[in-house]
């Protein structure tokens, strides 16, 4: 406490100059295909200081997209959007994919992805005001399971989402070891086992071809149904992801940079992830099933 | 023959010349006469001092002088001539000694004390000048050397006491115990004791003892004197963070520092959140720090020892000592139990930050109350229990706690107000405990046995209730967390001296860890219903086995070598990890004060301390190794070279190379512990590697006395998947590093003390560029390399002056203090940037240590 204090009390605040290390400006590519969608990624550059705020799409840039060397479409610029379109290419399971862009003034760069197919869910299941939080909140426990394909390392990403859409749910709570915990705090209580219910990781490594069952336990007030003033019902629905390594690496990385800023001085971070070649972000396609919980 | 013998002698103290005395001119009057005649003109001659017994000397001798003697040694030369007897010079004095080997061999053995108080002097040294061989007491004072049968001159010297030569008549066993007197002479001043004596015992690799007068002198943040922040002084050792007494070992992290308070392991050695360590510096008698060449008495930690005596108390006389200052008031108190025979010390230091804020939060009717304190308790005892046994007691008790509570109400005026309270409270703290018995088996043989307990714990403590009367509302929260480690250990050394070439230790120690490293426990009552849970996913124990032995042998007069082997064997959960770690230590005197060393040595550490933070804050984890995150361990080669000129001024260079396994790292991914993570998930184990040379300059005699030093080091780490799997540099790895302190006493009653301080700025990881990511909606940091950036360099000068004045009873101080006198910005951390140019980023810097003067009031009685 002393320590805060001297820091409140003592401390000062002034601008300090840091040499850079030499860097290259390059290109970030981002391309978030779900299996069975048209292609359409973002060009944009790296910047050595984003303060004026301004977004750094590059407009004229060549976007290729390639199947085993073989050029499928030239994605085309929207001005709107602001993204590299195909109208013609939707993304298959199973086939690999390679986007190629040029822009003056940089490197050329590219990435290969295949599409991911989900498996599909085996079963669903709510129990309502199934326990309570150690904060005291009352929770729903919700069970849902799918068959782990055999003979491939699969990632997976789950996103829940409550049934009032103005309420966010805040955390979701989970035992189950196979869930990463994406997030916690210096000091307990803070955040404790909350995990973020748009970032729930997990590996089919204790699982590796076999059927699995999920259990979170979600705020019971997020998990009911929910009917607003003109008739509409809201239902409480989860997002399965079948997703890529890459995919996997980069959503932690990016999360972890964002908790970094709560406390610049404790944490440390390293390189980036994705897999653009010479350049940065993601070019991934994925298989995503939705259901919506009974 | 037993004899016990109490000797309290007095100067006979060494004077050095710059010449050989042997070379001093004579003008003798006589041509004829005795020997002992001779002699005695001899030490009437200005600066000649010449030592001799009549049991080696025949004295009546008749002696003819041809008129062609014109020194000193020439008129040696015939006293000797005719006689088994050679004189040597050392020292300042010539020494007549015999040349008869002596068939019979016996022991001299004892303790070495301060005369004043009785407390056992460590390392002190017993030395034969005319022989040039000798030993040192060992950590408890004892010592013991076999010598033959003769008349010999015995020297006892102990940086800060005057030294004693007093002939000893060797014809049996003897028991002496020998009382140094303190030397109150201002210009005798030891600011740090290494490398000391005469013989090369206190010259080996990486060594050095700090004695608490100096930890006192040098200037310190908020006037308070920290024993493991001066240990920042040295070469190759490093502070963390700005202010706090974490230390980095040539290149090792905080947790593998091996800081022991009374042979006990602390693990973590600080208060207030790193800014205070919890050692008293009125209660430590001497601090030995060991940064390569390690025994292998000692062991379980990677890069160093830092071995902590606190004072045993006064044998003879009641007295105290204690200080005022801005942060905690501290008091010390010492006696005997019984006079002569038995001591006890108490010591204790509190802060009263919370009893400022209290009132003032009062008066301002905060809502929001912040309680901070930090206390600690030292109490030690000794006592004789027989006479070869001596028995002592030690026990620290030290405790950090921080608590805010908030009590508000609330309506919106449709119900009745409602009452809120939320307390949040986190305390942490370490309690050792130590009973040692010494026991001397015979003259040769030294026994230790140690009980030791240490505990670290880590508690948090929230409670919250919110309560209204219409409609009538409860609800209630408590939860709990608590993480603690805590040894059981038991310990037996032995120290065998056989003969003055020999010096073998051996021991043995059982430790039974008990690692808690997260317990939470939740309450709730939402009126009237309840709900419990309690998480305990990791609590285990460990059983840690060690024995070890070693010898310093002396090869020649000056060649010496310390030879060790240390086994090491871990239990945990089934599995047996075990290590065998070879030690030595090598060091050749050359003439004129230089000599040479060398070192190798492997260090096992079997418990991870698990840090999301470089702080050292108290929410760090200690854990066992297990099968995926096995022991770390070391190797480290060291060679040096030092020079001591007079004891006044000494230089010392080493060089270093170590390289480190299994060392632990956050992957990739921030995150922090909580229940539920298998925390072998989250880390990663790599190698580092760590190389320098550092410089050590000092000068300890005079009114003037000073340490400065350099280093110029490299430090790197290297893990499979962080940074890409390439090496990088460790947090704190810094290639330049300048200290200098300067202590001058002006007079008894006025002294000045500096502290300059220089280092490159520590490294850092920070984002180069960053682009924009559409789907995070959200700007991404790109972060080429782990700890790509440097920090801006560090410096800082500090000033401290005392105002002494010696009471009708007591001894009054006041010491200014001056923290970072010319204002230098040191940013502790960095904000989000604000800018980017070229070849430069620009960031907002917190700096939490500016300019800052304080004041405290010390006395002693």
């Amino acid at each position: 406490m002393l320590f805060l204090l001297l820091i409140s009390s003592l401390s000062c605040t002034k601008r300090v100059e840091i040499k850079m290390p030499p860097f290259e400006d390059r290109l970030a590519v981002h391309g978030y295909i779900a299996v069975g969608d048209t292609f359409a990624v973002t060009v944009g550059q790296t910047v050595r200081d984003n303060r004026s705020g301004t977004l750094t799409y590059l407009p004229n840039a060549l976007v290729q997209l390639y199947d085993q060397g073989v050029l499928l479409d030239t994605l085309r610029f929207d001005s709107a959007s602001k993204y590299y379109i195909s109208k013609k290419v939707r993304a298959e399971a199973g086939k690999p994919y390679t986007i190629k862009v040029e822009a003056t003034g940089f490197r050329s760069v590219e990435a290969t992805a295949t599409g991911i197919s989900v498996p599909a869910t085996e079963s669903i299941k709510h129990i309502r005001k199934a326990r309570t939080s150690q904060y005291g909140n009352v929770l729903d426990d919700i069970f849902f399971s799918f068959h782990d394909p055999a003979g491939l390392k699969n990632y997976y990403l789950v996103l829940v989402h409550g049934a009032d859409y103005s309420n966010y749910l805040g955390c979701v709570y989970s035992t189950d070891p196979a869930i990463e915990q994406p997030r916690g705090s210096a000091l307990p209580f803070d955040d404790g086992d909350c995990i973020d219910p748009e970032s729930i990781f997990f590996t089919d490594e204790s699982f590796e071809g076999q059927l699995k069952e999920i259990s979170l336990s979600a705020s019971t007030g997020s998990m009911t149904w929910h009917t607003d003033s003109r008739g509409h019902t809201y239902k409480p629905y989860i997002k399965r992801y079948a997703v890529s390594k890459e995919f996997y690496d980069y959503y932690k990385f990016t999360s972890a940079v964002r908790d970094r800023d709560e406390l610049p001085f404790i944490t440390e971070m390293a390189s980036n992830k994705g897999n653009i070649v010479n350049g940065y972000g993601l070019f991934t396609i994925f298989g995503v099933i939705t259901d919506t919980l009974p | 023959m037993h004899i016990r013998l109490l000797i309290i002698l007095l100067l006979t103290a060494a004077i050095c010349h710059g010449q050989s005395l042997l070379k001093t001119p004579v003008t003798l009057s006589r041509q004829n006469g005795t020997a002992g005649e001779f002699l005695d003109d001899l030490n009437r001659v200005p600066g000649v001092t010449i030592s001799y017994s009549s049991a080696i000397v025949d004295l009546k001798k008749n002696i003819k002088l041809n008129g062609q003697e014109k020194t000193v040694e020439d008129v040696l030369k015939i006293i000797c001539s005719n006689q088994p007897v050679k004189y040597v010079e050392q020292n300042g004095k010539i020494f007549l000694v015999t040349t008869l080997p002596s068939k019979k061999k016996y022991t001299v053995s004892g303790y070495i004390s301060d005369k004043q108080s009785g407390e056992r002097l460590i390392g002190a040294s017993i030395y034969l000048p005319g022989r040039n061989i000798g030993t040192t007491s060992n950590i408890y004072g004892f010592y013991s050397i076999t010598l033959e049968q003769d008349t010999v001159p015995l020297q006892i010297s102990y940086a800060g006491y005057y030294t004693i030569i007093a002939p000893i008549r060797i014809q049996s066993d003897h028991t002496i115990h020998i009382e140094l007197e303190k030397n109150i002479v201002m210009n005798e001043m030891v600011v740090v004791q290494a490398a000391k004596n005469q013989t090369p015992e206190r010259t080996l690799t990486g060594k050095t003892d700090i004695n608490s007068s100096f930890v006192k002198s040098v200037p310190a943040l908020l006037g308070e004197a920290d024993v493991l922040k001066t240990l920042q002084l040295l070469p190759g050792i490093q502070a963390g963070s700005e202010g706090t007494s974490g230390l980095n070992v040539r290149g090792g992290s905080p947790d593998q520092n091996l800081i022991l308070l009374d042979g006990v392991p602390v693990y973590n050695a600080s208060h207030a959140f790193g800014l205070f360590s919890i050692f008293n510096a009125d209660a430590v008698n001497n601090v030995e720090v060991l940064k390569s060449g390690f025994p292998s008495s000692y062991g379980g930690r990677l890069s160093s020892v830092v071995d902590v005596h606190m004072k045993e108390g006064d044998k003879y006389n009641y007295h105290g000592e204690g200080g005022i200052g801005l942060v905690f008031s501290r008091l010390t108190v010492e006696g005997p139990l019984k006079k002569g025979r038995s001591s006890f010390l108490v010591s204790g230091r509190r802060t009263y930050v919370d009893a400022f804020l209290t009132p003032i939060q009062g008066i301002n009717k905060s809502e929001n109350r912040v309680r901070p304190f930090f206390t600690d308790l030292n109490i030690k005892a000794n006592f004789p229990a027989g006479s070869k046994d001596r028995i002592y007691f030690s026990l620290y008790m030290g405790k950090d706690r921080l608590s805010t509570k908030d009590k508000y109400s609330y309506t919106d005026g449709s119900t009745s107000p409602t009452n809120y309270r939320d307390e949040y409270g986190f305390a942490w703290g370490n309690t050792t405990a130590m009973t040692r018995w010494n026991h001397v088996f015979n003259k040769k043989t030294f026994s230790n046995f140690t009980f030791m307990y240490s505990r670290y714990r880590f508690k948090v403590d929230n409670y919250y209730e919110e309560k209204r009367s219409s409609p009538a509302y409860f609800t209630l929260a408590r939860n709990k967390y608590f993480s603690a480690i805590r040894d059981w250990s038991m310990k037996a050394d032995f120290d065998y001296l056989p003969n003055p070439n020999h010096f073998l230790k051996a021991g043995a120690s059982a430790t039974l860890h008990k690692y808690e490293p997260g317990i939470t426990t939740v309450y709730r009552n939402d009126d009237g219903k309840e709900a419990n849970a309690h998480i305990d996913q990791l609590s285990t124990t460990s059983g840690e086995y060690d024995a070890y032995v070693e010898d310093d042998i002396r090869l020649s007069q000056n060649m010496k070598t310390n030879i060790g082997v240390r086994f090491s064997a871990f239990s945990v959960k089934g599995k047996l990890f075990t290590a065998l770690q070879p030690r030595m230590n090598w060091l050749y005197k050359l003439h004129n004060g230089w000599s040479i060393s060398a070192s190798y040595g492997q260090m096992n550490q079997f418990i991870h301390l698990l840090s999301n933070t470089s702080l050292g804050l108290p929410t760090d984890l200690w854990l066992p190794v297990t099968k995926k995150v096995p022991p770390q361990s070391s190797q480290q080669a060291a060679t040096g070279v030092s020079w001591n000129y007079d004891k006044s001024l000494i230089f010392s260079m080493e060089l270093y190379y170590k390289t480190l396994k299994n060392v632990i790292d956050f992957t990739e991914k921030t995150v922090f512990f909580n229940p539920y993570d298998n925390w072998e998930d989250l880390v990663e184990t790599g190698t580092g590697k760590a190389y320098g040379m550092e410089w050590l300059m000092k000068k300890q005699k005079g009114k003037l006395t000073w340490l400065t030093s350099y280093t110029l080091s490299k430090s790197t780490r290297r893990f499979p998947t962080i940074n890409n799997g390439k090496p990088f540099p460790y947090k704190y790895d810094r290639r330049h590093e300048i200290k200098l302190a300067l202590v001058w006493q002006k007079s008894k009653r006025f002294e000045v003390s500096a502290l300059w301080y220089y280092s490159t700025g520590y490294a850092i990881t920070l984002a180069s560029a960053e682009y924009y990511d559409p789907y995070a909606g959200d700007m991404v940091e790109i972060f080429d390399s782990r700890n790509n950036f440097r920090m801006p360099d560090y410096h800082r000068l500090d000033l401290s002056f005392k105002f002494i004045k010696q009471k009708r009873k007591y001894l009054r101080s006041w010491v200014v203090s001056i923290y970072n006198v010319y204002d230098r910005f040191n940013p502790f951390y960095l904000l989000e940037n604000t800018s980017a140019q070229d070849d430069k980023r620009v960031f907002d810097g917190i700096s939490v240590f500016p300019f800052f003067p304080s004041i405290s009031y010390q006395f002693k009685f």
